[in-house]
């Protein structure tokens, strides 16, 4: 294996702006490479699935067979051996996980590392934490007092076995498992991830984080999270992501679904810093992932938020169906690409019901060598009476070797609906860091608070502790890359 | 304090300065006057170390350190302020936090304690009085959305803030109506003590009706062709410029 | 499709030797190159079945039955005129004698060695469309090429206007085919006008070379009045050298399937190009514009204004990209697409793109899809207008600021006129100024 020891991982991590980097040592049970019906079935077997499930992942499998790995996304990279993949990979301990005690302390000892401390005592007041280690929930926090509040958060894995009914009732109900490559992907083979269910008129009284770490070098991650708002429920829910610096590829294919009943609001925001591979394009993380949410009930609201600043290539697109009459959808994104990185990232807003209203904000930042892509979907069908839509998508280029893409898609069947989109491409200004500069501002922080400037729409959409740290995590990306 | 020794600069190869001597001491307040296109702009950016141009001979030094080699911050945190005569836009970033991260580098490099944001908020109520401005221009983002006056003034609370020892005012006036012109000038007066300087870049001798310089310097061609008191301002506001062109030419041909 | 239509005898006619190469290159690629489908990203939008569903037959004739070629001609272009009918140059219907010395516009074979040479180093080069065989097929195929040349300094003040007309009694095929040379410091202004007899069912497949020397100025303008029921398919490419300024405007008013894409190709330092359309759709007409703007060097600005009104089941597709290349510093440009939907059945589906890999660049685009304000149908509305008349006025307004930028009076006058009748079905009289 060439993977680097811990100490040398962090010790290179520090060096390279990646401080993510390091891998855990931790004994693995691992399933032997590459994917077929027996895989499935045992992965399956394994989490003690009810026979639904299997069907599930089977069916899945089946027309993920019969599909080809899409090749429109503006981005370039080698194929991956599907069959040269570890689909299931977990830390080798207990598999039941009563309380904190029981976690490997090696795995606490990383999130820690990594800024996400689990033990309860030490949480931000008021976040609730599902960390996901490589493909497992291992361990949720503040799951009894969310109890109360009659909020279920847990990992997939439990949902399925404590609450099937309700997974059987929502899971693919909004990614149907056919919907794309890697959705169907997932859909066979994901291991875990999360699930939450608000029920009812009940306001979630914290905000929900999961936590995503991928630390075994052969393995994929498709985690899968389901997330539903009954009438008159709401909700806020984070993720973040990071990975250990390896020379190969590894493959994230994520799965998340969203829906809102009437009256309710979801709001999903997302730090996303995937080891990006190094600064000639080895290694790093492919992130296709599949984030859907549907505003199935009148008057509902969902909200994506992104900052994504990792990962060798991102293809994702949060996307918000508006069935519902007086739904909203929303969609505020940073992008930012450095060294060789891809990204061909946006939205889609699919206007169904009347006076649907959505608001796109995309900010590019492209830096080094990268390719960074805003491609989006607004589309208002004939029966979307009086529905808008409002779309800014901006570019800024650092140095002269990136690139930058705009390619919306903007689709009216209504005659009483407007769309609006506004996209700009500009380089960084130098006159604005001159006069920063006259200020008495160092180059780096003048370059820093003007891209917090061209971000801040938003930045301001994040909790406040993510926002502090998305802002650090793009001064820290953008180190070096000007002058 | 400042002493510009035989200073040449290019911008895009075309000459801009061809050499310029000048010397200002604390407490003095030198104006810097010509025509359009004379250099005179171009002169105070090149003290405030704008890196559009070239510096193709002579020194630059302030409190007898050479510094052509400084970055701009490096200049400022010194104590060198340049009030833009465009003073640019900065979208997303608020003024309130620009000034306090300005005072902060410039106190921080003089060894005073830096000001925490209610420490600030008493601080910079004193100067906005000083530039009758509201302290809702502190919520908005530099500049957007100024009037030319706005942006005029607030370049003057930055210069209040900062305290700087010299300030290069680049046509601060131009574009002011008389009401604005006053509350700068005031402000300006104010500022004013025996321990910092000001350079007054400007075409017109208006606001030197309002703040009274030591010295005027005529600046035609990239170079200082006169230099005398403040009646020389006067002079020029009767005559123009054109008589001190002719004599350059003169000079020139000679 | 265009595969069947192809005629071998008729490729091998040819005025001098490198245009036959030419042709049997462009054959050859005709039955290489598949037809577009629904399946290509570019065509997604589209249906071509007007174009595979009728049994299109080539022209046999350039006569005129039925209509008045001459109601068409342009005042402006009263003796600087070319009619081409059915693809057949009418030498007796065309009167190019307004036109300056040493200034070229004909056949081929007619023309001087200079332009010769000019036309043989730049023909088929401009128009590098190669995902489809439109182009090609036009090459192998097309009957006569109508030949523009403007010399060196000299300033053409009477606008060209070449009239492609189609009129038959059966579902004919004819190729357009127009190559403009522009010499250095040269200015001139072409309308190329495409009508045909009403109701009638055909396929225009028209390709357009525009080649513009050091600081040259053409003003190219296509109106496309073709038969509400007929397929038109367009390619209009330019070259750009350094200085140049070519500044396009395409009116589509008519055809039931009209394919449009117009591509500039900056090519050198400080020039300009402008890339305008108006659209106006209505009954089942789909109009598709997919336009290039290609950035290939430094300190270029370009502009492109889009505009579209789509009522009855009228359907408008617009794809339009802005590339700047690598190190094509200093490029300004913009990009704006507007759309008025106007009807319950109508649909516009619109993206614009921007494609940048200069850091020093300044591009920006917009897209909007919506109706008229209501507030300015209000303020009409209350000072006595009717609800139709607002609404024409409110159109006509939309429409304008592309009409109004085309240097030909009559021509504006005429659009003005068009796009009044086509935005309204009612009787209503309005006087619309002359701007």
């Amino acid at each position: 294996m060439s993977t680097l020891s811990e100490a040398q991982a962090v010790e290179v991590a520090a060096s390279k702006k990646y401080k993510y980097g390091f891998k855990t040592d931790i004994q693995y049970e691992d399933f032997p490479k590459g994917l077929n019906e027996d895989i499935i079935r045992k992965i399956s077997e394994i989490k003690g699935e009810p026979e639904f499930m299997l069907e599930f992942r089977l069916k899945a499998y089946k027309s993920w067979l019969e599909m080809e790995e899409p090749e429109w996304p503006n981005v370039e990279y080698e194929k991956l051996d599907y069959q040269e993949i570890v689909y299931h990979s977990q830390p080798k301990k207990k598999p039941k996980l009563n309380s904190l005690d029981e976690v490997d302390p090696e795995i606490l000892e990383t999130y820690e590392k990594l800024g996400i401390p689990l033990s309860e005592q030490k949480m931000l007041a008021g976040v609730a934490v599902d960390a996901v280690f490589d493909s497992v929930s291992v361990a949720t926090t503040f799951k009894e007092k969310l109890k109360e509040a009659g909020v279920i958060f847990c990992s997939m894995t439990e949902a399925v076995k404590d609450y099937p009914e309700l997974v059987k009732q929502y899971l693919g109900s909004v990614v149907p498992s056919s919907d794309n490559f890697f959705s169907a992907l997932n859909s066979a083979v994901f291991s875990d991830g999360s699930f939450v269910f608000v029920p009812k008129g009940v306001k979630c009284p914290m905000e929900l984080s999961t936590y995503f770490r991928i630390n075994n070098e052969n393995s994929g991650q498709f985690e899968r999270t389901l997330i539903v708002a009954e009438e008159g429920a709401s909700v806020s829910y984070l993720e973040g992501c990071t990975a250990p610096m390896f020379d190969t590829n590894q493959l994230h294919a994520a799965v998340v679904e969203i829906v809102a009943l009437d009256n309710s609001e979801v709001k999903y925001s997302t730090v996303q810093n995937w080891y990006p591979g190094d600064e000639n394009g080895k290694g790093g993380i492919y992130n296709f992932v599949t984030k859907r949410g549907i505003c199935k009930g009148v008057n509902s609201k969902i909200s994506w938020t992104q900052v994504e600043t990792g990962s060798a290539i991102t293809w994702k697109y949060p996307s918000v169906i508006l069935k519902g009459d007086n739904s909203i959808g929303e969609f505020y994104s940073v992008a930012l690409t450095n060294d060789m990185q891809q990204a061909d990232t946006g939205t889609k807003m699919i206007h169904l019901g009347k006076n649907t209203k959505s608001t796109i904000v995309s900010k590019g930042i492209s830096a080094g060598k990268s390719q960074n892509s805003y491609r989006g979907l607004v589309k208002i069908g004939p029966k979307a009476n009086g529905s808008r839509n409002y779309s800014v998508c901006d570019s800024m280029l650092i140095g002269s070797d990136c690139g930058a893409h705009t390619f919306p898609y903007i689709e009216s069947k209504n005659n009483t609906s407007s769309i609006e989109h506004e996209a700009t491409t500009s380089k960084i200004g130098e006159d604005q860091i001159f006069y920063l500069q006259s200020r008495g501002m160092s180059e780096e922080d003048a370059i820093s608070l003007i891209i917090n400037g061209f971000c801040k729409e938003v930045f301001k959409e994040l909790p406040m502790e993510f926002a502090v740290e998305a802002q650090k995590l793009l001064a820290i990306k953008l180190e070096g890359s000007v002058g | 304090m400042l002493k510009i020794i035989d200073l040449h600069a290019t911008v895009e190869g075309e000459k801009i300065l061809k050499g310029i001597n000048l010397e200002i001491n604390k407490g003095e307040v030198h104006a810097i006057m010509g025509p359009n296109g004379s250099g005179k702009s171009t002169l105070a950016k090149i003290v405030a170390g704008h890196p559009a141009y070239e510096v193709t001979g002579g020194q630059i030094l302030f409190e007898g350190e050479d510094i052509l080699e400084m970055d701009p911050d490096e200049r400022a945190r010194m104590g060198i302020f340049l009030a833009f005569q465009y003073p640019v836009e900065v979208p997303g970033v608020s003024n309130s936090m620009l000034i306090r991260q300005a005072v902060n580098a410039v106190r921080s490099e003089r060894g005073i304690d830096e000001l925490d944001p209610l420490e600030f908020e008493d601080f910079i109520e004193e100067k906005l009085k000083l530039v009758e401005m509201d302290d809702k221009f502190l919520d908005r983002s530099v500049n957007e959305g100024f009037s030319g006056g706005e942006k005029k003034r607030n370049e003057i609370l930055q210069l209040a803030s900062m305290e700087p020892r010299l300030a290069l005012m680049d046509e601060t006036d131009s574009g002011l109506d008389i009401d604005a012109l006053r509350i700068v000038s005031d402000a300006v007066n104010k500022i004013r003590n025996s321990e910092n300087a000001f350079m007054l870049v400007t075409h017109y001798q208006r606001i030197l009706n309002y703040i009274t310089p030591d010295k005027v310097h005529v600046l035609i061609n990239g170079r200082i062709v006169k230099s005398g008191g403040k009646e020389l301002a006067l002079q020029l506001e009767e005559k123009g410029y054109d008589w001190l062109m002719k004599d350059q030419l003169v000079n020139g041909e000679a | 499709m265009l595969l069947e239509l192809v005629d071998n005898a008729l490729v091998n006619t040819a005025a001098n030797k490198s245009l036959m190469s030419a042709r049997q290159n462009a054959y050859n690629q005709v039955q290489s190159i598949p037809f577009p489908t629904s399946k290509d990203e570019d065509w997604r939008q589209i249906s071509l079945k007007p174009l595979t569903s009728n049994n299109f037959v080539a022209a046999k004739s350039g006569d005129v039955t039925s209509i008045d070629i001459k109601n068409y001609i342009l005042k402006e272009a009263d003796a600087s005129h070319i009619v081409i009918v059915n693809g057949f140059y009418r030498d007796d219907l065309s009167n190019v004698s307004g036109l300056p010395e040493g200034c070229f516009v004909g056949k081929l074979g007619d023309a001087p060695a200079h332009v010769v040479e000019a036309f043989e180093k730049h023909y088929s080069n401009v128009a590098t469309y190669k995902s489809d065989a439109f182009v090609p097929f036009n090459t192998a195929m097309v009957r006569e090429t109508v030949i523009v040349y403007i010399p060196k300094e000299l300033k053409v003040e009477a606008p060209l206007q070449i009239l492609y007309a189609t009129d038959a009694n059966e579902n004919i095929f004819s190729n357009a085919r127009t190559f403009i040379f522009a010499e250095r410091h040269s200015d001139m202004t072409i309308v190329e006008d495409f009508v045909g007899k009403e109701e009638s069912i055909y396929f225009m497949n028209a390709v357009t070379e525009t080649v513009l020397s050091d600081e040259s100025h053409v003003t190219h303008i296509k109106v496309q009045r073709e038969s509400t029921k007929a397929t038109h398919i367009s390619r209009t490419a330019s070259l750009l050298a350094r200085g140049s300024n070519y500044n396009a405007y395409t009116i589509s008013l008519g055809a039931a399937l009209f394919r449009n894409e117009p591509m500039a190709l900056v090519d050198s330092e400080n020039a300009h190009a402008t890339l305008d359309g108006l659209v106006i759709v209505n009954g089942n007409q789909v109009s598709d514009t997919h336009s290039i703007m290609d950035h290939l060097k430094e300190n270029c600005t370009s502009h492109q204004l889009h505009k579209v009104i789509a009522s009855g089941k009228g359907k408008s597709v617009f794809n339009g990209k802005i590339f700047v290349r690598k190190d094509s510093q200093l490029i300004d440009s913009f990009q704006e697409n507007r759309n008025l939907l106007l009807s319950e059945k109508a649909e516009v589906f619109t993206k614009p793109q921007l494609e940048i890999f200069a850091d020093d660049v300044k591009c920006s685009h917009g897209a909007t899809i919506g109706q008229l304000s209501e507030d300015e149908m209000f303020y009409l509305q209350s000072r006595g207008l009717s609800k139709t008349t607002a609404q024409q006025l409110l159109t006509y307004g939309f429409a304008l600021d592309v009409i109004e930028n085309l240097p030909v009076a009559s021509l504006r006058e005429k659009l003005s006129h068009d796009v009044a009748e086509l935005t309204t079905d009612s009787d209503v009289e309005v006087t619309y100024l002359e701007s």
